[in-house]
């Protein structure tokens, strides 16, 4: 039922959406897990096809959530699921960012952040990491996220055109 | 983190931005950043070009956005918003971050899922694939390069990715379970570092 994906669609994201510490990437792993594994939304190749192309458009990084609601219940499907990833996570940002602002620099602040740093990156790693197993990659496909790893981690070069080339790589039978 | 100065100095007296033009440099930040690197465009248009925050308190911010649960442009966007407009300049910002983008992916996601990628889009996918997954790992590194001092963060990286992957555990649980520790740890540290008045 149309109305049940929607349902459906906004209860899982706007859980996401609180969930998200670290920045949307650090549910990636958790979002393959329940679209792909338990719900059957899409297939884990479709998934990684997904997150490659929101990696690559503009805009804010959980631009993925839109297509996924695309698939399910198209665009009120995308609209739902969108809005219910960024309304709770907003709404939260919104409240705290008025006591931040009057508590810079006290304990908690300090801790706070330097707790939950470390986590957030051991999860934003394994967000890269899952979506190199979903996407059934050749030996080369490996070496060629390796080096794009350490291009975009030693360099400041624009990301775009080095995803572009790779694009053209993979188009040329080469990844 | 400097405890000189007072947060509610506004930045250079620059007159605050209408919701308009929240939109309007929010909607420019999100496109001119294609592909990544929003952050070094929100410095220079926000605190170098428009004079609107200062950098204490775009660092800050950034950091507040980092923390918190949510898209980091997004929340990032929703601070500056609010911090001029309120509730409306935190919605016109996020509009302004999120429109036209969205209306660009679902446009993809219609020509991947209703009009079918030819073998030709797949590979080129796969390839756009592998970069992608560098330019996770590469921001994971970049954030992680900080920590390289501190055993305890190191060993909490370990485990939150451990977790993920190995443990194939659920984010929630992740969390629930490496959190509480970390907190403890980091509140140690900075009462540590209080009580002896000296720095390590």
């Amino acid at each position: 039922m149309r109305l049940a994906d929607l349902v459906a669609l906004a209860s899982f994201f706007g859980t996401l959406s609180i969930l998200s510490i670290g920045g949307s990437n650090s549910v990636v792993p958790e979002m393959a897990r329940h679209a792909v594994g338990e719900r059957h939304w899409l297939t884990g190749t479709s998934f990684s096809d997904l997150f490659a192309i929101s990696q690559a458009a503009p805009g804010p990084s959980n631009l993925i959530v839109a297509m996924i609601g695309y698939k399910v219940a198209g665009l009120a499907g995308a609209v739902a699921a969108q809005a219910a990833m960024m309304l709770p996570a907003g709404l939260l940002m919104v409240v705290v960012a008025r006591v931040w602002q009057s508590t810079t620099g006290s304990d908690w602040h300090v801790a706070l952040e330097r707790a939950l740093g470390p986590i957030s990156v051991g999860l934003i790693l394994a967000s890269g990491w899952i979506v190199a197993e979903n996407a059934g990659f050749s030996h080369r496909g490996y070496a060629a996220a390796a080096v794009c790893t350490l291009l975009f981690w030693r360099t400041t070069l624009n990301p775009l055109p080095i995803l572009a080339g790779a694009g053209f790589l993979g188009w040329a039978g080469l990844i | 983190m400097p405890t000189s100065g007072t947060a509610e100095d506004p930045a250079a007296g620059a007159p605050a931005p209408t919701l308009r033009e929240l939109f309007l440099l929010f909607n420019r930040l999100t496109l001119v950043s294609f592909g990544g690197g929003l952050t070094a465009w929100a410095r220079r248009l926000i605190v170098e070009d428009k004079g609107w925050l200062d950098d204490t308190e775009f660092l800050s911010a950034y950091a507040l956005a980092r923390v918190l649960p949510g898209a980091n442009q997004a929340n990032f966007a929703i601070y500056v918003g609010h911090r001029f407009r309120g509730l409306a300049g935190a919605a016109a910002a996020l509009l302004g971050l999120t429109l036209v983008p969205f209306c660009i992916v679902v446009a993809l996601a219609w020509m991947y899922f209703d009009e079918g990628a030819a073998p030709a889009a797949q590979d080129a996918l796969r390839g756009v694939t592998a970069a992608a997954v560098g330019l996770a790992l590469a921001a994971g590194l970049k954030a992680g390069e900080g920590f390289h001092r501190r055993p305890a963060a190191l060993a909490f990286i370990a485990l939150a990715f451990a977790g993920s992957i190995l443990l194939h555990l659920p984010l929630p649980a992740v969390l629930a379970i490496l959190a509480p520790p970390a907190f403890f740890v980091a509140w140690r540290h900075v009462h540590q570092r209080d009580g002896k008045g000296t720095g390590s």
